[in-house]
């Protein structure tokens, strides 16, 4: 025997249906918004930074180029037995040999984070396609049987109960008389309905 | 400047999933029977888990992009981080 329906409020139901469809809404953009921050750090990984590191690479020999030419006018510079330490143009050329020996090394280390974030963004995209599924698949049949529900719950509460003149707000219980909850056959058979469909679901699965 | 934020997207989400569960603890006050139960374990329990594995998901996914957005940036180009 199935059990009866116990339901207090529709409105509850109702309630409960609009809040899964706000999720359901809310999930989307949120998924959607980690796909486009994905794509736009994988973008940055991929075709930014190795432009970038490479035009580094070019600006620091270029300003090395210049910083040896400087350091050798400077040497070549002499008032009478004074000679001018340099200090300056040496240390601005030991600069450049450094900013050149990091963004070499940026070459691999930008390939290497590109790899890792690809193997993270393929972990991500396992896990976001499971939840884009309870979205998609879910969501809506958990929204259906809501849906069957609240309408059997509203079919059911408009039938006129003979001696009570106005729709039911709660379905009864078997336990309960059958004039605590009208002897309507239209009614049993609603009831029934509503009972029967977790059954239905159940099988359908 | 930072490049990707994934931190505002999943707090959304965990905000949504609260709100969700939140509205459903006070629906099974006025609902509660084998239907209602079906709800509950069939679908807002593994909803629940699927959001809870994402958001570790994304707070991972997190912390290796900002490690190489830190990694594979200029020093001169690390600005405050929003």
């Amino acid at each position: 025997m199935t059990e009866s329906a116990n339901v207090r409020s529709i409105d509850a139901l109702k309630r409960f249906q609009a809040a899964v469809l706000v999720f359901q809404e809310d999930a989307r953009l949120c998924v959607s918004a980690l796909e486009m921050q994905l794509l736009r750090m994988i973008g940055w990984l991929e075709r930014d930074r190795p432009g970038f590191w490479k035009r580094e690479i070019e600006t620091c020999y270029r300003e090395m180029g210049e910083a040896r030419v400087r350091l050798h006018k400077c040497r070549m510079r002499r008032i009478g037995d004074f000679r001018p330490t340099c200090f300056e143009e040496q240390k601005d050329l030991e600069r450049w040999k450094k900013e050149l020996e990091f963004a070499q090394k940026q070459i691999p280390v930008v390939k290497y984070w590109s790899v890792c974030a690809h193997h993270e963004a393929n972990e991500y995209h396992g896990r976001s396609s499971q939840l884009t599924r309870a979205i998609e698949r879910d969501i809506p049949q958990l929204l259906s049987l809501l849906n069957q529900a609240v309408d059997r719950l509203e079919a059911y509460g408009n039938v006129q109960v003979p001696g009570v003149g106005a729709p039911l707000e709660r379905v009864p219980s078997p336990d309960e008389s059958p004039s605590d909850a009208g002897s309507s056959t239209e009614a049993d058979s609603i009831l029934s309905d509503l009972s029967a469909m977790e059954t239905k679901d159940e099988s359908e699965q | 400047m930072k490049h990707a934020d994934f931190q505002s997207p999943a707090a959304r989400l965990n905000d949504a999933m609260k709100q969700l569960e939140l509205i459903w603890m006070e629906t099974k006050e006025q609902w509660s029977d084998s239907v209602s139960q079906k709800v509950e374990d069939e679908y807002l329990v593994p909803l629940s888990a699927q959001v809870r594995a994402m958001l570790d998901t994304i707070e991972k996914l997190s912390g290796v992009m900002s490690q190489a957005e830190r990694v594979c940036s200029h020093t001169r180009e690390r600005g405050p981080i929003l």
